[in-house]
């Protein structure tokens, strides 16, 4: 049980989308380094700080890789470092690129965060009120992928028995396995068939559908959707007015004298990055006390 | 003033030669629980399905279908959804949603009930059909007797005032069956309900319904109540008849037709008295006969390290021409041990020998057989002939194996038609001429019942009969107890991880109280045992009953 | 009222978005404008699926071909760049028409991330694999339909926009903009796996339309489907 899983889904994903959005602009450091730790922290309250530790190396490798590409291909900035292959090879492009793969490391956490905070079908279920169709859709696919498997090995079972897969060279293997592919395509055609009739059935498709409630919405989800909206005003100011904005290229030391109106806005977004992981935070430790009571 | 009319129907489907229904008439009062039997393919589903609008199949229809005085067609769409519930054959394919809840909700929500309301009606439907446990579970999770009952539940919260239930049963085994039924029957007794319902598993109905109709070429032919039906029922209907009723049938035939065991005892014991009873014949127990053409000995089987064993410490032997049956509710493990013998799975322990030989022979011709549940799962072209040429290639031979095979499961008419449109019984024929292309020594057949008329049943066995006569073992997993009292030289249950009381057939049977055959239900201490309704008829004419 | 409110939603939600995304553009944000930019691509096809009032039964058979491409794109995990999901989305749009064509692609990406990993780069990959299905299901009605040249065509346009695509996503996210010799340099170190992911969708193409197309033809006229 996390404490994502007693919101409304909507709520969960505002958040979200809010920090990724966050994340995605923020061009200054100030802004994005908060960030950044927040999505490690959210990682290892969610996964463990063991499974955080052991993904260390390849989010290393991805900002070594960013940082390398920016070093490679642009070739801008005033404090070159050395030539490569007559092309100058700058320290802001990699300072650029550091702070790129950050972002993107950051970005990934927080989606990868986000599907576990939110399994697929709340996330469908939170289409499913304004693009029903597509909800539908999503569903019903979702529904199709394990059938599928367990399908195609009963296939592969019923007719690998009678002798029909035969073993005896790459193109007939290959072949007893389209075989086993179509029957599985027909064989799921038909039952979607069915499966239509038995919404047909119920009336699907006349105008005017509802949706039952199912994810009531609480005081908490209130509390904290108010709290998001008062923190993104100030967290959203400096890209609506553009101050702030960071430029690499070139690197200007006058953009880092502290000013108290961005370092506000930038609390509030990093405010907003951090409140999931303090809530989870907090669930995990609930059940670890509930737990060692029991 | 009936409810429903019907007059008159006839149907073609596209592209059809013959009519499916041809000049149907029916009509049914308000509040009436209608059985509707006949063959697969006599047309059965086409009229259910033309009952409700949005199912209707395409095709050629003249003939009118009155509704409370209206006709069909001029219902308005969200009157025919809510008016007319349908529940179809199949639990697996019904369902749309992920959860229970959201399953029943969903014609809520397509006709567009206020989203407050939705959740009560759910709750309602939910606990008068007893499931209101399931609300939030998965319908992934779900057996397949919960998925139809949750089926029932969402045609229920449109709250129809007719229910057509298409084989709503046929996939369930007898507990789920009776649980389904039950709950069909307070749906109608209590909630008013008229209901329709089409299928073979009469044994159950024939005690609910108030009428039968009985079908036959698209035509309905009689429409009476059990009691009469089962007086008027002629050579064609009569394999339809529950095994008490048929076996008055066949041997009395006087005064008032039995219908539920109980009657059935009360009926006997007023013919041959009720202390005739007599020890069961001593069947000569013929064992150790030939060496065993295929045996599992101390076979355990799990499906992973951590999880419970399906098959524990199973020993189990085949001989020449034997067929075994394996009976016992869904979901134990017989299809597992089936996979087993099949060679599919590998034991974790113990070992499964073909002919003494310890690795099966590589699947195909001359070896081990399996016929999957679901037969479909074996079809791959698109003409029944082009199935059978697939399990020939390179045979000299090749035209008179088919030819062969074709005429003994009467496969003729069929060659050319798709095997997804011939009903489940002739689905059923094909799958075991494909296997019988192989000229298997053993076969190995998982619920081969299921779906099949009381006819297609009776030709099953016949089959099965005669491969045994030339040395062909079989193996039949299946809940049908008459089925399997009818067909096996032996029978054995599957319970708790493995096979207990495994026995001659008639002894198995005869030797058990509850878990038997109507047949041995009816006789018990009355007559010599009997455990199939025939071995019945012919005690009642040896004692000098009257013959029909 | 009810039945018209998700159009009125999409509608103004896609107007919003693509107000924003101009903004963003407007600011050099381009990070968040270009993915923004590939989802509100996708949104008019979306808009026209919720908007048509198509049965069930198209549906459940689009939901079928969506669970197959999934299904492909995960067993085929192990193998990089070997993946049907192409074919199959082309051969959708070659069987139900471009519309199905698209939602089976965008369905499939959407969805398979959800084993892969959601991310931004899940806009672009909706966008190529819708794109390459609504292309295919201009052809449904045509006689083409299984003409090899047609197919091998498809294919490597499959695997080129699959590449390109996904390329500007990598472009903006190393560089922060969209430097077109960056974007060259994507391209020219991404081409052997372009190539490769041309040669498995003609490969597979090859393979499957012959049998996908006999069901879904077949399914089609039994029942009537998008016609």
């Amino acid at each position: 049980m996390t404490y994502a899983d007693r919101l409304h889904p909507l709520t969960v994903f505002l958040y979200y989308i809010a920090i990724l959005v966050l994340t995605m602009t923020a061009t200054h450091p100030a802004a994005l380094l908060p960030l950044f730790f927040c999505a490690v922290l959210l990682t290892c309250v969610q996964v463990g700080m063991k499974k955080a530790i052991s993904g260390l190396p390849l989010a290393l490798l991805l900002i070594l890789t960013v940082t390398a590409i920016n070093l490679l291909l642009v070739h801008r900035g005033a404090k070159i470092l050395f030539f490569l292959y007559g092309k100058p090879v700058t320290l802001e492009a990699g300072l650029a690129g550091v702070s790129s793969g950050v972002m993107i490391l950051s970005v990934i956490l927080f989606c990868a965060c986000l599907s576990r905070s939110l399994s697929g079908d709340r996330m469908v279920s939170l289409i499913g009120r304004r693009l029903p169709r597509l909800a539908l859709l999503l569903r019903m696919t979702l529904g199709f992928v394990p059938r599928f498997r367990t399908r195609y090995r009963e296939i592969t079972d019923a007719r690998g028995a009678l002798g029909l897969t035969s073993e005896r060279g790459a193109i007939q293997k290959i072949r007893a396995r389209l075989t086993d592919l179509s029957i599985l395509l027909t064989l799921t055609l038909e039952e979607a068939m069915d499966q239509a009739d038995g919404m047909r059935a119920r009336g699907y498709g006349l105008p005017g559908a509802t949706r039952a409630v199912t994810e009531p919405r609480s005081k908490k989800d209130a509390w904290l959707s108010a709290a998001l909206v008062l923190l993104l005003i100030p967290a959203l100011f400096p890209l609506f007015s553009g101050r702030g904005e960071w430029n690499w290229y070139p690197l200007d030391p006058a953009a880092l004298a502290p000013d108290l109106l961005l370092a506000l806005s930038f609390a509030a977004g990093a405010a907003i990055a951090v409140l999931p992981a303090i809530l989870e935070g907090k669930e995990t430790l609930k059940w670890h006390i509930l737990r060692s009571r029991i | 003033m009936a409810y429903l009319t019907v007059s008159d129907l006839t149907f073609t489907y596209h592209a059809a030669k013959t009519p499916a229904l041809a000049g149907c008439s029916l009509s049914v009062g308000e509040g009436e629980f209608l059985l509707v039997v006949g063959r697969s393919g006599c047309g059965k589903t086409t009229l259910l399905r033309s009952l409700k609008p949005a199912l209707a199949p395409y095709g050629e229809r003249t003939g009118e279908v009155l509704l409370d005085g209206t006709p069909l067609d001029q219902l308005t769409p969200r009157d025919a959804a809510t008016l007319i519930g349908f529940v179809g054959q199949d639990p697996e394919r019904q369902t749309v949603c992920d959860t229970v809840f959201a399953e029943i909700a969903f014609g809520l929500e397509s006709v567009g009930e206020d989203g407050e309301l939705i959740a009560g009606r759910v709750a309602e439907t939910a606990d008068f059909l007893g499931i209101s446990h399931l609300a939030p579970r998965k319908i992934s999770e779900l057996s397949g007797g919960e998925k139809q009952l949750v089926n029932l539940a969402s045609a229920l919260a449109l709250r129809p005032r007719l229910l057509l239930l298409d084989e709503p049963v046929t996939r369930l085994d007898p507990p789920a069956k009776l649980r389904f039924l039950s709950a069909v029957r307070r749906v109608n007794e209590e909630a008013g309900v008229t209901v329709i319902l089409a299928g073979h598993d009469t044994e159950e109905l024939f005690p609910l319904v108030d009428r039968v109709a009985f079908m036959d070429g698209g035509r309905i032919v009689s429409v009476l109540p059990p009691r009469e039906f089962v007086k008027a029922a002629d050579h064609a209907a009569l394999p339809f008849l529950p095994t008490v009723p048929r076996v008055w049938r066949l041997s009395d035939g006087n005064g008032e037709a039995p219908l539920s065991v109980r009657e059935g005892r009360a009926w006997l014991a007023s013919l041959v008295g009720t202390d005739a009873a007599t020890e069961p014949e001593n069947v000569p127990t013929e064992t150790g006969s030939a060496a065993p053409l295929l045996s599992a000995k101390d076979v355990w089987f799990r499906y992973g390290r951590n999880e419970p064993d399906v098959v524990a410490d199973l020993t189990c032997t085949l001989s020449p021409g034997e067929i075994l049956a394996v009976l016992g509710p869904n979901g134990t493990g017989k299809t597992t041990l089936i996979k087993l013998l099949a060679g599919i799975l590998r034991p974790v322990a113990g070992t499964v020998r073909f002919e003494g030989k310890k690795d099966l022979p590589k699947a195909g011709r001359g070896g081990v057989a399996y016929l999957p549940q679901n037969p479909a799962l074996l079809f791959a072209h698109d003409t029944v002939r082009e199935e059978l040429d697939e399990m020939t290639p390179g045979l000299a031979d090749k035209e008179d194996k088919i030819a062969d095979v074709v005429s003994r499961l009467s496969l003729g008419d069929l060659l050319d038609a798709h095997p997804y449109d011939i009903s489940g019984g002739e689905q059923t024929r094909l799958a075991i001429a494909k296997l019988l292309l192989l000229s298997p020594r053993v076969l190995l057949l998982d619920e081969p019942t299921a779906g099949l008329d009381p006819v297609a049943r009776g030709e099953l066995r016949a089959i099965l009969r005669e491969l045994s006569a030339t040395g062909c073992a079989g193996l039949i997993a299946t809940h049908d107890l008459a089925f399997a009292s009818e067909t096996a030289d032996r029978s054995a249950m599957f319970f708790n991880s493995k096979l207990t009381f495994s026995a001659e057939t008639r002894r198995f049977f005869s030797a058990n109280r509850f878990y038997t055959t109507q047949a041995a239900r009816l006789t018990r201490d009355r007559l010599s045992v009997a455990v199939t309704a025939d071995d019945a008829v012919s005690a009642l004419k040896r004692r000098g009953g009257k013959t029909v | 009222m009810t039945s018209f409110r998700p159009r009125v939603f999409l509608l103004l939600f896609g107007g919003v978005l693509a107000l924003f995304d101009a903004f963003l553009w407007f600011r050099g944000q381009y990070r968040l404008a270009i993915p923004l930019l590939a989802f509100c691509l996708t949104l008019p096809a979306l808009i026209v699926f919720e908007w048509r009032k198509s049965g069930a039964r198209e549906l459940a058979a689009i939901a079928v071909m969506t669970g197959l491409s999934v299904v492909g794109r995960v067993l085929f995990a192990p193998l990089p760049g070997f993946k049907p999901v192409s074919a199959v989305v082309i051969l959708t749009g070659l069987s139900f028409g471009p519309l199905a064509g698209f939602m089976t692609g965008a369905a499939t990406a959407l969805l398979s991330n959800f084993f892969f990993g959601q991310g931004p780069w899940t806009a672009f990959q909706m966008l190529a694999w819708g794109a390459v299905g609504l292309l295919a299901g201009l052809f449904s009605r045509t006689r083409f339909r299984r003409n090899p040249v047609l197919l091998v065509l498809l294919g490597a346009i499959g695997g080129a926009l699959f590449s390109a695509l996904t390329d500007v996503w990598t472009t903006v996210a190393a560089t922060g903009t969209f430097l077109p010799a960056a974007y060259l340099t994507f391209l020219i170190s991404g081409f052997p796996f372009t190539l490769l992911y041309a040669a498995s969708n003609v490969l597979f193409l090859l393979l499957l339309t012959r049998p996908i197309l006999r069901k879904t033809d077949r399914l089609r006229s039994k029942y009537g489907l998008f016609a």
